[in-house]
């Protein structure tokens, strides 16, 4: 019988190698967890076994020539991963000094919210909130041009801003405090158009006659402007 | 393998002592080439290198026993041939303009001389002359000492999988290394 004689089908029958199905499944098992096989196994699963026990075996000088290298790297790796590690450290540290600094500034300057400014003056002594007096985000209440007692803040959308204008009234109708018994100033409306910036720059927001007195301004504001 | 003296060898190594990781690395260095060399052939001791160093560099995060750590450092050594063969194949690179000549099979040369020598380093080429999953199976069970299930969570496939995967090549093993008997037989007589 020759391979051209019949189809690739019956062909694969003739050429089967026998050893092939001698191998079940576990005396595979057996040799994949080193066990070996019997001694009356067939040869070929003997040379398997002796083959298998060869790769397994204890290593040899040459696969261990690069240990010193190994720990070289092992040291050099070690060395880089502590300076990272103390950078990081550092890192944070200064990190959280700045923050620490930054958040107390802000709480002896009675810049936090109202919250925050309690906690902060619990904790640390830092300056009370004043309660009475509507926060913005401009600066520490007291000090921005229409922000003296009596005087209630009028929103303004962020589309109206008026002209050198930064911001807007942080204050949102929840953070609003309540009124209280002191009578409330509405100024007149519509509000004077502020001074060009070239004007008022250099103006500081405590030099306003607004917060001198805590009465609005008979004239159009100077400082920053309310809109 | 190092048992009971594992533990303490870890901890001195996560914390900087050269002895303890040279321990590690003598105990596991060489079953770890082995199987490099099975899935990535020549490259193997760079790689090998290069695994280390990831292991220097994460030891101290590692939390296992030392079946856990080979499992680790297998699973690291895996990781770094898929990247090489993935740059391979994205930097293919022709030496000769006769690429047929690098395509001829090796033929029963190999199985041949892994029965004159028996050496390790015959062996392992015939073991990479596999299907690369089934060699990669024998290597990891017969060298590495895994089981099934290490095996499986290595490769990320499952245990039926790599049962069948096992048997099949040693059942390859073996009808090559009994046809190069036979012939061996049949030159004799």
């Amino acid at each position: 019988v020759r391979a051209g004689d019949g189809s690739p089908g019956e062909m694969r029958h003739f050429f089967r190698p026998t050893d092939r199905r001698c191998l079940d499944a576990p005396t595979a098992e057996g040799l994949l967890a080193g066990r070996g096989v019997p001694e009356d196994s067939p040869p070929g699963q003997q040379a398997l076994a002796r083959l298998l026990e060869i790769a397994a075996g204890p290593p040899g000088d040459e696969e261990l020539s690069g240990v010193a290298a190994a720990v070289a790297g092992y040291v050099a790796t070690r060395h880089e991963t502590r300076r990272r590690s103390r950078r990081r450290a550092r890192l944070t540290l200064v990190g959280a000094a700045g923050a620490v600094a930054l958040v107390g500034s802000a709480a002896f300057a009675d810049a936090l919210p109202a919250r925050l400014q309690d906690v902060a003056h619990v904790t640390f002594g830092a300056p009370a909130p004043r309660h009475d007096v509507p926060r913005t985000s401009l600066g520490p209440a007291g000090h921005h041009p229409a922000s003296g007692p009596g005087y209630q803040q009028e929103s303004v959308p962020w589309g109206r801003l008026g002209h050198g204008q930064t911001t807007a009234p942080a204050t949102s109708p929840r953070s609003r405090p309540k009124p209280t018994a002191t009578p409330t100033f509405t100024p007149p409306k519509p509000w004077p158009v502020p001074r060009p910036p070239a004007l008022t720059e250099g103006l500081a927001p405590a030099q306003s006659p607004a917060t001198a007195t805590g009465t609005p301004p008979k004239s159009a504001p100077a400082a920053t402007g309310a809109g | 393998v190092l048992e009971q003296e594992f533990p303490g060898l870890l901890h001195a190594a996560a914390r900087g002592d050269e002895n303890a990781f040279e321990r590690l690395y003598r105990d596991a260095h060489a079953p770890l080439v082995r199987y490099l060399r099975v899935l990535a052939g020549q490259g193997a001791e760079d790689l090998a290198a290069e695994v280390w160093l990831e292991v220097a560099r994460r030891l101290g995060r590692f939390r296992g026993n030392e079946r856990e750590f080979r499992g680790w450092l297998f699973t690291l050594a895996r990781r770094r041939v898929i990247d090489q063969r993935r740059y391979a194949d994205r930097h293919p690179v022709r030496l000769t303009d006769d690429a047929e000549e690098l395509d001829r099979p090796a033929g029963d040369d190999t199985a041949a001389a892994a029965l004159d020598n028996m050496s390790t380093e015959a062996v392992l080429e015939l073991i990479a002359t596999l299907p690369p999953f089934q060699a990669e199976v024998i290597v990891l069970r017969v060298i590495v000492g895994a089981d099934v299930g290490q095996v499986a969570r290595i490769t990320g496939r499952r245990p039926g999988s790599v049962r069948m995967a096992g048997l099949r090549g040693l059942r390859r093993l073996a009808a090559r290394l009994s046809a190069e008997a036979e012939t061996r037989n049949r030159v004799t007589r």
